[in-house]
């Protein structure tokens, strides 16, 4: 290790502009140097310690030592003061402390108090042998060093024409060399301090939209544009810790390793690979995989109407085995073949053994590819490991679509609203929620429809769902769900008529030759998992052609004819909650006049489900609008 | 219903009735049935089908003849296929 005074002559020259206004601020910065400016004056002590004793003119006592975190003052402040900048600015300008030496106590506490020395660079008024070879010692490293503030003349050093000024490119310890450490550095060495939770955000932030830009001055400073913070890298200091953050809050660390990611990848580094193996924290195979196999196995083997009814639970075990090993995917597969087979149990009417075939079928096959030599993140993705987390973006800009009211088997009835991101290209949803398996529980669609929306009272479902919408941090999950946590804020834009948005890759291809069969061979990608793959679709119609029920398929059906001339049939189905509703959609004279709108539908590559018409910056939802 | 939709509804029904009485009951007698569906797919050139359909077979009979065959992981992972089948193909 080096000598103290190199290191603290090291530390101070460090200590740029650039620096202390990322440190600190740049109020601070200016106040300090006001106040030299004025005439505040700072004398120096050596402490033997590894410390310098400042001593300001105003009274004030700094310690100073290499490292910017344990300088100290006897003021109240808790951070970072105008003091210690004062102590550090001012040895900038005199350059007092010079090639001082480690003076032992006794030496130190003589000399110093005594002098109240200005120039303390005089070894030979040290006492004690040891003491003087010590300091004969630091003077000949610092003198024979590379280092080039104790050699150059300092109004010199500050020239930027000066080779050995950092800041000139010329200068071969320039800028990039400095900062190698930050494409160069192997990514585990930089990830070591990080947690499995700060990691698996930082990858959900490296997926939304964002732009960097690079400042080199002494620091290295990355600036995420739109999340509007700064993260400024040290040369040659490869450590996330030592960046400095323009935001001081704990999520300091996401955006350190955000912004260095960025960076590196604008150097063509991609790092996701290296990122995924250390997010996800998963033993090869837990326990439960191999005791959900082994059940699944017995239960085909033996043939449900041999089962003994013990065995809903051990599934409900497995399903909280499941979910204590952060497998959430697992246990509500469990949950769904525990629930399927209470209702075979009970020779419920309701239960399908179609049902709980498929449901078998998933969960053993999704145990068997997770045997499989697969990646970490295709792991996590069979775990269902992000569904349940949540992050706050700065901004979103979301246009509302359309609402449809559901209810599932599981018994849980709710609202989702449907919103566009013109920027991202992507729909994301809002749901209103509830489990009304419980008696004590209802959930009526017309009076949740009014219900108002979590970041908001006076704003009903109804008002939200047709609005346009700035949002200000609030927080999403992977898979583009708004949550229903009150956390983030909304402010209306005026809406801008549907037909001014590009709704890319939900609008279909308008060349293909029958838009039914495009749908069809579309990426509707049979799906192995998870029941009911439906994709959103806006499409364009020019008009409505006819409605009627249907009562072979007790489906209600608007035949359209889409702007590109193709006739499409659209299907709602009954179901005894919204079937007033739709005995007024086939009557309705104002849905049967419609011309040149969209439709958003949902399709499984069969059939068209539409949720909503939408035309200019006026909305219909089919199921829940009043007509 | 077309030839394609008459198949996976038999397909289907067999695959839950096996469901139903386990796959350890499986018997010789089982196979006929098992052999139409074979033949039915292979008129519909379902090659994957068909695939599935005679492995089952094979397994059948394997078990009926070595009924102590220890872990029938094979036999199970080729059922749930055959499952998996029938719900991408719906």
């Amino acid at each position: 290790m080096e000598s103290f005074t190199t290191r603290l002559n090291t530390f101070i020259d460090g200590c740029t502009e650039d620096y202390l206004i990322r440190y600190a601020n740049k109020g601070l910065y200016n106040r300090a140097n006001k106040d030299i400016d004025k005439g505040i004056t700072v004398q120096y002590t050596w402490t033997g310690q590894e410390a310098v004793q400042c001593i300001l003119s105003d009274e004030h006592i700094v310690q100073l030592t290499d490292d910017i975190e344990r300088c100290t003052c006897n003021c109240p402040a808790e951070q970072l003061c105008k003091h210690i900048l004062i102590a550090i600015l001012y040895e900038q300008r005199h350059h007092l402390i010079g090639a001082g030496a480690g003076a032992g106590a006794g030496a130190g506490a003589g000399a110093g108090a005594g002098a109240g020395a200005e120039k303390l660079s005089d070894a030979s008024h040290l006492e004690g042998e040891d003491e003087q070879n010590e300091a004969t010692i630091d003077i000949a490293n610092d003198t024979a060093s590379a280092h080039q503030s104790d050699t150059a003349d300092p109004s010199e050093r500050a020239n930027p024409a000066n080779p050995a000024n950092p800041a000139n490119p010329a200068n071969p310890a320039s800028v990039s060399n400095g900062f190698a450490w930050m494409t160069d550095e192997p990514l585990s060495e930089l990830l070591s301090g990080f947690t499995h939770a700060q990691l698996e955000e930082v990858d959900f932030r490296l997926g939304l939209e964002e732009s960097i830009k690079v400042i080199h001055d002494t620091l290295l400073t990355v600036r995420l544009e739109r999340t509007g913070v700064d993260v400024s890298f040290q040369r040659d200091k490869a450590d996330l810790a030592a960046a400095l953050c323009s935001v001081k809050t704990k999520d300091a660390p996401i955006y350190r390793l955000e912004a260095l990611l960025r960076y590196r990848q604008q150097h063509g580094i991609d790092d996701q690979l290296s990122l995924e193996q250390h997010m996800y924290m998963f033993s090869n195979h837990p326990r439960v995989l191999e005791e959900a196999q082994q059940l699944f196995r017995e239960m085909l083997l033996t043939g449900l109407a041999r089962l003994p009814q013990t065995v809903t639970a051990r599934l409900e075990t497995l399903a909280i085995t499941a979910r204590s090993e952060g497998m959430p995917n697992l246990e509500l597969l469990l949950r769904g073949i525990q629930g399927e087979l209470e209702l075979f149990f009970a020779r419920h009417v309701r239960f399908q053994i179609g049902i709980l075939r498929t449901r078998l079928m998933e969960a053993y096959l999704s145990l068997e590819a997770w045997q499989q030599e697969i990646g970490a993140a295709q792991r996590a993705r069979l775990a269902g490991s992000f569904r349940s987390k949540y992050y706050a973006v700065a901004q979103l800009d979301l246009y509302g679509i359309g609402a449809e009211p559901w209810e599932t088997r599981s018994g849980y009835r709710g609202i989702t609203c449907y919103l566009y991101s013109a920027a991202e290209r992507r729909i994301y949803t809002y749901t209103d929620t509830r489990p009304v398996y419980y008696e004590s529980t209802t959930f009526n669609y017309e009076k949740q429809y009014q219900q108002s929306v979590a970041w908001r009272h006076a704003l009903s479902l109804q008002r939200f769902v047709r609005g346009q919408w700035s949002f200000r941090m609030v927080k999403i999950n992977r898979d583009h769900r708004l949550s229903t946590g009150e956390v983030g804020a909304l402010e209306e834009q005026p809406r801008q008529p549907v037909e001014t948005l590009d709704f890319a890759s939900y609008e279909l291809n308008a060349d293909a030759d029958s838009m039914v069969s495009a749908t069809i061979t579309l990426a509707i990608q049979p799906s192995l998992f998870g029941e009911n793959n439906r994709q959103l679709l806006m499409l364009a119609i020019a008009q409505v052609e006819s409605i009627q029920f249907d009562r072979l398929s007790q489906t209600t059906q608007i035949n359209v004819i889409t702007e590109a001339g193709e006739l499409l049939e659209f299907t709602l189905l009954d179901h005894p909650e919204w079937r007033q509703q739709l005995q007024r959609v086939e009557r309705s004279e104002a849905i049967r006049k419609l011309e040149h709108f969209r439709a958003l539908v949902q399709t499984d590559g069969r059939q068209f489900y539409p949720i909503s018409f939408l035309q200019e910056d006026r909305m219909l939802n089919l199921l829940l609008d009043q007509l | 219903m077309n030839p394609a939709e008459q198949l996976l509804s038999e397909l289907t029904s067999w695959l839950d009735s096996v469901l139903l009485r386990g796959l350890a009951q499986l018997r010789l007698d089982d196979l006929p049935e098992l052999e139409r569906l074979i033949r039915s797919a292979k008129r519909l050139g379902m090659e994957t089908l068909v695939e599935l359909l005679t492995r089952q077979a094979e397994h059948i009979r394997q078990y009926t003849f070595q009924p102590s065959e220890p872990e029938p992981k094979e036999w199970i992972g080729n059922f749930f296929r055959l499952a998996a089948y029938a719900k991408m193909a719906m």
